[in-house]
């Protein structure tokens, strides 16, 4: 058994004020179409006063867009356990190897949620060191969950049974501004019986996107598991999204107007065939939120982009072609 | 959406202005050191609804002294707490909110150029300062100033006519 906890830097280690740390959950309601984004994060080192701690509470709701915002405190401040990281309005907790807990209480923003995730998909697990930059991150994935609990998005109140979730946990040394980035996608198909499909897709690169140091895709097809990566996969970003960002926290939104419209793709068409199993799939872009991570001790800023939207996949395993559709998160890192 | 943990004050505009530079020469020399050679001996006017100051340095000390809203000055900037909650908030970009006339930056451009170098200078270190992020969270609670309008509407009804209706107002469309 896998007992996924927090990793704080010890005392002694050096490299403590590049410390990360996150729990991170996404909720696809194929219902309303609701995707929703739920973040808690620590960033520098505990025992610095400028730490801090950041939870993120969005939903994406297609006819009334994004509601929710950016809570940003000292670490201090928040009640840390070792599988939990809360903070006055938003929270995350883990409970044992495959349950997610979350809450977010931003009424004035207009959105309050309460949910509780239930792995229906075996973990990755990432425990070691890959290079990132000049530090490193790891990874522990829950690919999909199912979800019980409910949310209030701008006063209509939702509830979840039905939805699908994903959940992470990064943790690392870096500072947000070094020269890092990553694309990294969860496709959550709506049908989790006839398709149980959920595809992760991830490839650490430079800031420009220019060197990137392999990409991976991992898809559930019903209980089975199909790794692709190398040759056998493609990820190509096509077109622009050309409608309007939601930035936060705004105080950072307005330290950088040259990042009102950032360079972003409509869609990200995904394309894997290792000579056996094959799939394809296209994420359509309806939406993006750029939230700014400021580094705590130097002056450094990195910029994460959602981009919440649906997917369109085919695929070949087997020796059964199938198809599916769903909701989707892109996440593009500069 | 800093928190804070100390209990709620009254303060003026004045007082924020200098409490803002005062945390930032305490905590980022550096950057003070930058903003005041921004500045130079250059004078701004600081408008926040009702309130009105002149801000400049005398020396090494920042000075923010009450004033009448036609004082001569070499760039002046104009807003509401409204306004403010709202750029804090994410709900409202700078350019919107010029757009909308609900933040009015007037003056030579090499003076309003460092006015908002200045402001940079203050956001950007205020991610490492968390004194500043304290006078922020003070701010949006300052028991003497109107309660925060917030809501996710607000977001969404950001709409606006754009660079044509600012253009309009400020009666320069052919």
């Amino acid at each position: 058994m896998i007992i996924d906890t927090l990793r704080p830097p010890g005392r002694l280690d050096v490299t403590a004020d590049a410390y990360k740390d996150w729990l991170h959950v996404n909720v696809f309601d194929h219902d309303s179409g609701c995707i929703g984004i739920f973040n808690t994060s620590l960033h520098g080192s505990p025992r610095d006063a400028r730490a801090r701690a950041i939870g993120t509470a969005l939903m994406h709701a297609p006819d009334t867009g994004w509601v929710g915002n950016v809570e940003v405190i000292a670490i201090s401040q928040a009640n840390i356990g070792p599988t939990s990281i809360g903070l006055e309005h938003v929270a995350i907790a883990t409970d044992g190897p495959d349950a997610v807990l979350a809450s977010a209480a931003l009424p004035a923003a207009g959105l309050e949620a309460r949910f509780t995730a239930s792995a229906r998909s075996r973990p990755i697990n990432v425990d070691y060191p890959l290079p990132f930059g000049t530090g490193w991150i790891s990874w522990y994935v829950l690919p999909r969950l199912a979800v019980t609990g409910g949310m209030v998005v701008d006063g209509r109140r939702l509830d979840l049974t039905g939805a699908t979730a994903y959940h992470d946990h990064n943790w690392g040394r870096w500072h947000w501004g070094d020269d890092v980035g990553w694309e990294w996608g969860a496709c959550a198909a709506r049908d989790p019986e006839a398709t149980f499909v959920v595809f992760v897709v991830s490839r650490a690169t430079d800031r420009a996107h220019l060197n990137t140091t392999g990409a991976l895709l991992i898809a559930d097809f019903a209980g089975e598991r199909r790794c692709f990566g190398g040759g056998n996969l493609r990820i190509r970003l096509e077109g622009r999204f050309g409608g309007r960002l939601l930035r936060l926290p705004g105080a950072l939104a307005a330290l950088h107007q040259d990042r009102i419209t950032p360079a972003l793709p409509d869609r990200i068409h995904v394309r894997a065939d290792d000579g056996i199993d094959a799939l394809e799939i296209e994420i359509r872009v309806r939406a993006v939120a750029q939230l700014i991570a400021a580094d705590p001790v130097r002056r450094g800023y990195g910029f994460l982009h959602e981009m919440a939207g649906a997917f369109v996949a085919s695929y070949r395993v087997g020796g059964c072609s199938r198809t599916a559709d769903g909701l989707a998160i892109f996440e593009y890192v500069d | 959406m800093p928190a804070s943990t100390e209990p709620a004050t009254c303060r003026t505009l004045a007082e924020y202005i200098k409490a803002l530079v005062t945390a930032l020469g305490e905590h980022e020399a550096a950057s003070l050191q930058r903003l005041h050679a921004i500045v130079g001996a250059r004078r701004a006017r600081i408008t926040l609804d009702d309130e009105t100051v002149l801000v400049r340095f005398v020396r090494d000390r920042l000075v923010a002294e009450p004033a009448s809203r036609d004082v001569v000055a070499d760039g002046s900037g104009e807003t509401d707490r409204q306004t403010t909650l709202d750029l804090l908030d994410g709900a409202l970009e700078v350019t919107e909110a010029i757009q909308q006339g609900r933040l009015h930056a007037t003056g030579e451009v090499e003076g309003l150029v460092r006015i908002f170098q200045v402001v940079e200078i203050l956001l950007d270190a205020s991610t490492r300062v968390p004194a500043l992020q304290q006078l922020s969270a003070a701010y949006i609670r300052d028991p003497c100033r109107a309660a925060p309008l917030r809501c996710g509407v607000t977001r969404r009804a950001a709409g606006t006519d754009g660079e044509a209706g600012m253009l309009r107002r400020l009666d320069l469309m052919p």
